[in-house]
Parts: structure tokens; sequence; C-alpha cells
């Protein structure tokens, strides 16, 4: 065995990790070589020391510290979801005004009346609107009026 | 109740069970982040980050190795991703009047005067190597030395094959020989 090889072995050796085929080998290896001999030695007095070293005891505020943060995570992400549900509901919102103005345009220009911009939005206009239209259904909403589907 | 056990709990929003988590893992996880950054408020802040990131992530964790190897994969992604941006920042020595348990008081050359400067000169030497190991080398030293992780262990934890792991942690000990050459040979002498 090359010296090369011993010292991957001296490591796994160290680490407990070496079979046992590998751990003669290496021991027939460091039988004849003092300089891989020593490098075990140094390295097994890195990893006692290594191994033990002093611990250090965290703050004794962390364990507060983390589960405030947690609890404001939580916060946050009930605040997240009722925002989002806030723009879903004004996503439909817009979307049902916009069908509704789309309808009343289109029934105006098929009645052929053609009010002031500020008769518009008189509910008695809507009364002019042909039988069946949404301006009636306004007009029969808002009025008590009648309203005929075509 | 074990670890998975008040992870899932944790994921259906019990927060009693989570606490008993941090309380559970936040000293070995401190220590662990300590030894890479040789500093507490950045051990801390670590520390911190990988519980908030526990408990977001808690819904989709599940039970496919032991929880200790879960924990300590998101550690060690922290603890090389905080090396690597903080690369050229000066390291400040550790801080060690507050450590408990030094070798010097657990080897038993440790009630002689000379022999116990010698090992408390081989920590010193030995905290501040490890502080200057490349960030994947020093987790990967730190989990099988400090942690007792088996290199399977390890090698999932960071996600490279058991021979890399092997070769990492070679590697890691070649550095620190280097390093503590003069402290180990003047022991030696």
């Amino acid at each position: 065995m090359e010296c090369k090889e011993c010292h991957k072995l001296i490591s796994r050796e160290i680490d407990g990790e070496i079979s046992e085929d590998d751990s003669k080998k290496l021991e027939t290896h460091l039988n004849q070589c003092k300089e891989c001999g020593r490098l075990r030695a140094s390295l097994a007095v890195i990893s006692e020391v290594h191994k033990g070293l002093g611990k250090v005891e965290p703050p004794p505020t962390l364990l507060e510290g983390i589960m405030s943060r947690i609890r404001e995570e939580d916060d946050l992400s009930k605040l997240g979801l009722r925002a989002k549900l806030a723009v879903s509901a004004a996503a439909v919102f817009v979307m049902l005004a916009g069908a509704g103005v789309g309808n009343f345009l289109a029934d105006r220009s098929g009645s052929g009346v053609n009010p002031a911009a500020d008769d518009i939005f008189q509910v008695e206009h809507f009364a002019n609107y042909p039988p069946g239209s949404t301006g009636q259904l306004i007009a029969a909403l808002t009025e008590g009026g009648e309203y005929e589907q075509e | 109740m074990d670890d998975s056990e008040l992870m899932y709990r944790t994921a259906a929003g019990d927060q009693r069970a989570f606490r008993e988590l941090v309380e559970r893992y936040q000293r070995p996880i401190y220590n662990f982040f300590f030894r890479s950054t040789a500093s507490r408020e950045d051990a801390e802040d670590l520390t911190q980050k990988l519980f908030l990131n526990l408990y977001k992530s808690s819904g989709r964790y599940r039970k496919r190795s032991s929880f200790k190897t879960y924990i300590y994969k998101i550690a060690s992604n922290l603890a090389i991703s905080f090396a690597r941006k903080n690369k050229n920042r000066t390291v400040i020595p550790f801080d060690q009047e507050e450590e408990s348990g030094n070798i010097s008081e657990e080897l038993p050359y440790g009630r002689d005067p000379v022999l116990d400067i010698q090992a408390s000169e081989l920590e010193g030497s030995l905290k501040a190597a490890l502080v200057k190991l490349p960030p994947d080398l020093s987790s990967a030293i730190d989990l099988r030395v400090r942690k007792g992780f088996a290199y399977r262990e390890i090698a999932e934890i960071m996600g490279k094959s058991i021979s890399a792991v092997e070769s990492m942690i070679f590697r890691a000990r070649k550095i620190l020989l280097v390093e503590l050459k003069e402290v180990l040979d003047q022991r030696d002498s």
C-alpha cells in the first residue's frame, strides 16, 4: 500500500468507517512506515480535541425570539389571505360591473335612444328602453315597473 | 412524541408542537452555526432563520429519513450559503470564556499545567483553523466529528456521494493538520 492510500484509510479509521480488510492493510502499512504512524497520531489528537471543544449556550431569549417571529409569520399569512380574498372580490365586482355597462351600452345602441349624458344615469330614462332590455330591468327594479322578457 | 410527529402537528397549526421542536434542537443547531461562523450574533440569526424556514415548510415535510438528518440538511445549506456570502469577512476570534466542557478538563493530561497550556493552545488554534476551512469541508467534518453522523447520513444531508464526503473530510483533516503543525510539533517535542 502506498502512503497516499494509507492517509485516506487513517481518516476513515478515525471515523469508524473502515472495513475489516482495510483495517488489516492499514495496520500492516503502519508497522512499516513511521511517517504514516506519526500522521495517524496527529490526526487522532486533532479529532479528539475537535470532539471535545466546548459547547456554547444559546442566548436565553432565542426560544422566545423564534416563537415571536413564528406568530408574526402566522399573522402575515392571515393578512395575506384576507388581501387575496379582497382582491378576488374586487375582481369579480369589476367583471360584473363591466358586463353590466356592456349590456347597457348594447341596449342603448339597439333602441335608437340617444339621451344626453346627464340623462343616462337618471332612473326614469331606463323606462324608454325596449321590453326585455337591461334598461327596462333596471327601471323595473328601481321604480317597480314591469319587465317583459323577450 | 417523536420529532416527525411534532412536525406533522406543526403543519396542522399546533404552535406548541413547534415550540417543543425548537426546545429540542436550538442548542445543537446554535452550536453548529457558532462553530462555523465564530460569532454569537451570526449563530443566533442563522438559528432563527433555520427555525422560521422549518416552520414555513412544515406542510411539505415528509418522513423519508430521520428528522435530525432533515434539520441538519437545512442547517448545512444555510451555513454554506452564509459563508459564501461573507467570504471576505474578517473572522473575530472565538469568545472562549463562556464555553463549557473544554478539552483541557476532559483529557487525562488536563491536570499538568504545561500540558494544560498546550491543550488550550491546541484548542484555540483548532477553533481558528476550523473557521478558515472552506464552508462545505467545515460542515462535513463538524457533522462527522461533533454531531456523530455516519458518512452515509452526511452524504444525504449535503446531497453528495459517500466517496465525496469521505474525500471532503480527509481534505479538511489535511488542512487542519497543516494549520496546527506548529502547535502539534511543540506538544510532541
